[in-house]
């Protein structure tokens, strides 16, 4: 199977309700690998359901998610992530009764590259933890930093476990104007010099404008449209979404 | 079976049921309010019996007239408890999980310390309320007196606390922070007076509960956590903040019970609802993402 | 050598040799403080590293000497078959019950309740089960060895212990921490929380069923009111949590200080200890979760960080 033009994630068909509340519908999509992709839609739109799903949080009611040709419906979280998904979570959650340096430890011991000595792991966890700007963090309990710091270790253990695909959950949500920058550069060099494709919810548009090559956008539970950044903002259904009727140009 | 005991096998059951309906409720309104599990729940009920057994005793008191004596008892018990345990672990923890392990062992503290004041103070030694136990006889069904008495009593009970909730403006305020805590807080509800309000009416409820069962089972001091389990179970199965629901499994835990009782054996009966709760809420964790919570 | 390591073998040694010439009184003394180590250190393996309180431990106290006795009061065994089984069969108790309630998320608060139910009915099923005693019990062959309890309570203390701090400073030790911190997140992150969550539970029910079973073999007597005891299930807890929940050593020293306590308090009432203990857990729960351990580390002065964290993430 050769990378780049084989499709790398894609779903089919998936179905989720909760309680009579239809959460996700007929969500089909593909995600080419070495990509970096962004998913946006109104709050409620489903789209960290969607997460939640590929990432074996919840069950789909019905269809299929496949990676790298496996199925991964109905595996365990744990077994997806060693399969080579990563993801952060909305709220950042890293282990707060750790300090940063052990969050990125737990990667390396049970994620997706394993059989790492403790002497290895130690350095290679710095390495990340210096990768993702937190070296001079390593030593601090996880609950002594603020919320961009917080969320900078949840990413540094995500990488910790090899992932091929790193599913981001707003990481950009809460955070100062001046962290944003330095977040985004993060994102685009973990895709350019490490080689891992991105999957990223997010709201604030300019950000997904300037990274994605390609956009989906989830409204409802259903995928509304998807494409290169440019095309998604010029769609009238998308518009609607956002705007009601009569919408205004969303754009860089 | 004949239906002449099917029949009473069923009375005995709604008796029992309706007494389990109501102290699944009263167990409701904490948990809903507070996010407590009253594990101590059982042994306010314990209270509530022994309150009613010493009026009895000692100066005749109609068990009846127990009933808003052992519940006023009770609230009162239970108001102190939430100000001086569970407020400050409130103001303490910091994390949900925080709070839930703290207050189940404070709460676990409890238990013991009640059941071991009960011991010591009127010993382990069975009482018995002996009050009204003529048998009725309704046809082929024959039911002491008492047992027809804690039925109504237990159903009135039920209806009052239904109605309010359902309908009085505190109750819907209950109904609100037990629903969404944030947005009650915005709404101007003093979520603090609300934990008051919660676990006295719970406790009250179990000591009403308490006097009730005083008049159809044995007393000692350690009766209540049974009773606690079966309330939990009640709960569980009929679906936290369902009043509706928790009603329901209610008579159904007690008529279940009675017909198990019948066919298995009276020893064995307890074990039948533990059976149904563990089922349930087996399934239940892997049927529904939003039961097995964010608890963990 | 370091010098805490030669401390620690003296005092092993000092223990080792103590029966020599103490006082049976003495030995009975300590007997039940090894046995409220093991207990704590137990409880403190499943509850304290993977934050599922189980009010109902004691369960497995209770298996292990109905085990015990079962196979050598009534079957006939050798009691080195009685000790097998009481550590085996706990275990497989353990993983059934772990299979049901451990292999999906569940609120902490149904776990505690549905374990502490779990202790009430395994009581009342045994009390009524004519075969096994019902609730006369069985009368246990006598123990002629009397110092057999005090080696091997030891020995099983110390085994607990060194399993504990094995495990915390293993990398599983890291998948349990992460547990405790966030279920969900952990699993993201690769870790497989049945696995782990299962081995702990199963892990605690073998010491825990073998202590019960020599303390059954002790009293030469087993029934199901005191292989069941609420008070069990809440002492281990209690004693774990005074000395330090989660930690390693915490459990360690609220067993030898509790048992110390219980024994300057002692008195013909039961009660009084329970109650006493109930209300030291409340206070503990309120003003110091992190029991021994949090006090000291607050004359340490070196609070500060791990306030914030909470002692081993759960409580506070």
């Amino acid at each position: 199977m050769t990378v780049g033009t084989q499709p790398f994630l894609e779903t089919e068909d998936i179905g989720v309700s909760f309680g009579g509340v239809r959460a996700l519908r007929n969500v089909t999509l593909r995600v080419e690998p070495g990509r970096i992709v962004g998913i946006m839609g109104p709050n409620g739109a489903g789209k960290t359901t969607l997460f939640n799903v590929i990432t074996g949080i919840h069950r789909p009611s019905c269809g299929k998610i496949r990676f790298g040709g496996v199925e991964l419906q109905g595996l365990s979280s744990s077994r997806i992530c060693r399969a080579g998904i990563a993801r952060t979570f909305q709220s950042g959650r890293p282990f707060a009764n750790m300090t940063a340096r052990e969050n990125v430890l737990v990667g390396l011991f049970y994620g997706g590259e394993r059989g790492w000595s403790r002497k290895a792991a130690h350095s290679e966890a710095d390495r990340i933890l210096d990768f993702v700007g937190m070296s001079r963090h390593a030593e601090r309990p996880v609950s002594s930093l603020n919320l961009a710091e917080r969320k900078t270790v949840e990413l540094a253990r995500a990488l910790a476990t090899r992932p091929k695909l790193l599913m981001l959950d707003e990481p950009l949500a809460g955070l100062n104007p001046r962290d944003l920058d330095p977040a985004i550069s993060i994102i685009c060099r973990i895709r350019n010099e490490l080689g891992v494709t991105v999957l990223w919810i997010e709201h604030i548009m300019q950000a997904l404008m300037r990274t994605c090559e390609h956009l989906i956008v989830l409204h409802h539970g259903e995928k509304l449209a998807e494409g290169p950044p440019a095309e998604v903002a010029e769609n009238r259904s998308v518009i609607d979404a956002y705007f009601g009727k009569k919408g205004s140009h969303i754009g860089a | 079976m004949t239906i002449a005991t099917g029949l009473q096998l069923l009375l005995f059951g709604l008796v029992w049921g309706g007494l389990y309906a109501l102290i699944a409720s009263g167990l409701n309104v904490v948990f809903g309010v507070m996010k407590i599990l009253n594990i101590a729940h059982g042994e306010l009920l314990m209270l509530g019996a022994y309150i009613t057994f010493w009026l009895f005793s000692l100066w005749n008191i109609s068990p009846l007239v127990s009933v808003p004596v052992a519940a006023a008892a009770m609230c009162l018990l239970g108001v102190i408890m939430q100000k001086i345990l569970v407020e400050p672990i409130s103001a303490r923890a910091r994390t949900p999980e925080g709070f839930e392990t703290a207050t189940l062992i404070v709460f676990f503290g409890v238990l013991l310390i009640i059941q071991n004041v009960a011991t010591l103070a009127w010993t382990a030694d069975y009482r018995v309320v002996n009050y009204m136990t003529t048998p009725l006889t309704l046809g082929n069904v024959s039911v002491a007196e008492n047992r027809l008495i804690v039925l109504a009593v237990a159903l009135l009970l039920s209806t009052l606390m239904f109605v309010f909730l359902r309908f009085t403006l505190v109750g819907k305020a209950i109904r609100a922070v037990s629903q969404d805590r944030e947005t009650a807080k915005l709404m101007g509800i003093d979520v603090k007076f609300m934990g008051l309000l919660g676990f006295g009416i719970g406790a009250a409820i179990a000591g009403a509960a308490g006097a009730l069962a005083s008049l159809i089972y044995v007393i000692t001091p350690t009766v209540g956590l049974l009773f606690t389990i079966k309330a939990f179970t009640v709960m569980v199965v009929g679906g936290l903040g369902n009043q509706i629901g928790i009603f329901v499994a209610g008579l159904a835990l007690g008529i279940m019970e009675s017909f198990a009782s019948y066919t298995i054996g009276a020893e064995f009966k307890d074990a039948t609802g533990y059976v149904l709760l563990i089922g349930f809420i087996v399934w239940r964790s892997r049927t529904s993402a939003a039961f097995a919570g964010e608890g963990k | 050598m370091k010098a805490s390591h030669f401390l620690l073998i003296m005092l092993a040694a000092t223990i080792i040799a103590a029966p020599l010439w103490l006082s049976p009184y003495h030995v009975s003394f300590f007997v039940t403080t090894f046995m409220s180590v093991a207990l704590a250190v137990s409880w403190n393996l499943f509850s304290g590293m993977t934050g599922y309180i189980s009010l109902g431990h004691g369960l497995f106290f209770g298996i292990g000497a109905y085990a015990f006795a079962v196979a050598t009061a009534i079957f006939g065994l050798a009691p080195s078959v009685g000790l097998v089984l009481s550590a085996t069969v706990p275990a497989l108790v353990a993983l059934t019950l772990g299979f049901v309630l451990l292999t999906a998320r569940m609120r902490i608060a149904y776990f505690a309740i549905i374990m502490l139910g779990f202790n009430e009915i395994a009581k009342t099923i045994v009390a009524n089960v004519k075969s096994i005693g019902s609730s006369y019990g069985l009368t246990l062959p006598p123990l002629t060895n009397r110092f057999f309890a005090y080696y091997f309570l030891f020995a099983l203390a110390l085994a607990t212990t060194c399993f504990a701090f094995a495990v915390h400073k293993s990398r599983w030790g890291y998948g349990l921490k992460a547990i405790v911190a966030d279920e969900i997140a952990a699993e993201t992150t690769g870790v497989g929380t049945v696995a782990h969550k299962l081995a702990m539970f199963a892990a605690s029910a073998v010491f825990i069923g073998l202590t019960g079973a020599i303390v059954a073999w002790n009293w030469s007597y087993v029934d199901p009111y005191m292989a069941f005891d609420l008070a069990t299930s809440f002492n281990m807890l209690v004693m774990a949590v005074f000395g330090g929940f989660g930690t390693v050593i915490g459990p360690v020293l609220g067993g030898v200080v509790m048992s110390l306590a219980s024994e300057i308090l002692s008195t013909n009432l039961p009660q009084f200890h329970a109650i006493i203990f109930g209300v030291l857990v409340i206070v503990l729960m309120i003003w110091c979760p992190g029991g021994i351990i949090q006090a000291f580390e607050i004359v340490r002065g070196k609070w500060t960080h791990r306030a914030r964290a909470g002692v081993s993430g759960v409580i506070q």
